[in-house]
């Protein structure tokens, strides 16, 4: 009995039938890995990343599957691109060390190719509340994104999706949120070309936020009344790091700085 | 320490920097294009449209001739190129936001011999703003493969000169 029909008899009997796989083709890939079909493995694997939509976790074991079947099946160079999307996502991501060695190469391959580099793919966001915007900055090595979706709200209200080309500076109006010090929710995905999730900064039930959170207010029990009623402010470690950068002058990384002052320029003067 | 760290560190705490200073650093590709430029300016474009492939378009407007003032946010205009030795370059402060900034080393002749430019929002307490300057084809023909070393240095031009 050939491997294929091997593996289609076992597939078979564990009840994964194909309709499943196009459902959700990456459990259909699990079970193709564990059934060492390492070419239905891949197909699979690259059909869950085709169909877009796979949050930063799942999308990184896609990558994995996709890596250790591409070097299964002697494809080196699809197996080292893999490993190394892979581990653009995940610097930490490995493989199984009981692989042979012919499997982890490729992998070892791709850990040597971000040694080498200076650069990670990442992302940083931050509100400018003087112009209204949300700006993330992005650095992508190897131009794997092509989207950044900033969902935004105020302090109450739904959700409202901004959608941007993917580039090394994006910047995302945020209309009328930023009102005084209205509270603005953010939280920002960077995206590839198939939809799936590559930067994860927030989510809708962990937000980023700026503005003067510490004065919103807060659901679940009361407080007990300990006569401090107008400190709440005071007891927010977010207003402290703003009155120090206040006056001591001095940047906060940019991120919640909410001010939009000049900043003063010094020459440096240097030969290659 | 290295000479541009020394150097680089020595500007910073003479000019009393505080937290809201970045250091513009302006890289000559050798000390001979350094002694070879008259003047050196700095200008800054606010990228409005969010251009942000401005550089090369602003790079080939600025060696033919320096920008329009109404194209620019900011400007040091031509100064010695000399100042940037003796830290007397001042740099007017920007607005926020993202610019594309600009830098033109110009012979005595006023032909651009080195440009520079990077896309940037420059904040408090970021990072160094770095003009890596290249030469232009100006200075590729002026200045061909196999021309001598200027005997001149750095420090005779701005002490004594050299032309």
């Amino acid at each position: 009995m050939s491997r294929a029909s091997l593996s289609l008899a076992l597939a078979a009997s564990l009840g994964a039938a194909p309709v499943a796989a196009q459902d959700d083709p990456l459990p259909a890939a699990e079970q193709a890995y564990l059934e060492v079909d390492f070419e239905r493995t891949y197909e699979l694997a690259r059909r869950a990343l085709e169909d877009g939509g796979q949050p930063l976790a799942r999308l990184t074991r896609i990558y994995q599957l996709m890596g250790i079947a591409a070097a299964a099946q002697g494809l080196e160079e699809e197996s080292r691109d893999a490993y190394i999307r892979m581990l653009a996502l995940d610097p930490q991501a490995e493989v199984d060390r009981n692989l042979s060695p012919r499997l982890r190469s490729p992998f070892m391959e791709a850990r040597g190719f971000w040694t080498s580099r200076s650069e990670r793919l990442g992302a940083e966001a931050r509100v400018v509340r003087s112009r209204a915007l949300v700006r993330v900055r992005l650095v992508d090595p190897l131009e794997m994104a092509s989207a950044v979706v900033v969902y935004a709200r105020g302090a109450h209200g739904d959700y409202r999706e901004h959608r941007s080309e993917a580039g090394p500076s994006t910047v995302v109006e945020l209309d009328e949120l930023l009102e005084a010090d209205a509270v603005v929710e953010y939280y920002v995905q960077v995206l590839d070309a198939h939809g799936n999730r590559l930067i994860e900064i927030g989510d809708e039930f962990e937000p980023e936020v700026s503005g003067e959170a510490a004065e919103r207010p807060t659901e679940g029990p009361l407080e007990p009344d300990d006569g401090d009623g107008g400190g709440g402010a005071l007891r927010s470690p977010w207003f402290w790091i703003v009155a120090v950068a206040v006056l001591a002058g001095a940047g906060v990384g940019g991120y919640f700085l909410l001010r939009d002052d000049a900043v003063s320029l010094e020459p440096g003067l240097t030969f290659q | 320490m290295t000479l541009r760290a020394s150097l680089l560190l020595a500007m910073t705490m003479a000019s009393g920097c505080g937290g809201d200073t970045v250091v513009v650093e302006f890289n000559f590709p050798s000390t001979d294009a350094f002694v070879r430029s008259a003047t050196i300016e700095l200008v800054a474009v606010s990228l409005v449209d969010q251009d942000l492939r401005a550089c090369p378009r602003l790079v080939r407007m600025v060696e033919v001739s320096p920008l329009d003032d109404s194209l620019t946010d900011l400007s040091t205009e031509p100064r010695d190129v000399c100042e940037l030795r003796s830290a007397a370059f001042e740099i007017p402060s920007p607005r926020s936001g993202e610019h594309a900034w600009i830098a033109a080393a110009r012979g005595s002749s006023g032909q651009a011999l080195l440009t520079a430019c990077t896309v940037r929002d420059v904040f408090g307490g970021g990072e160094p703003l770095v003009m890596v300057l290249s030469p232009t084809d100006h200075y590729r023909d002026q200045f061909p493969a196999g021309t001598p070393d200027e005997a001149c240095t750095p420090e005779d031009r701005c002490s004594r000169g050299c032309r």
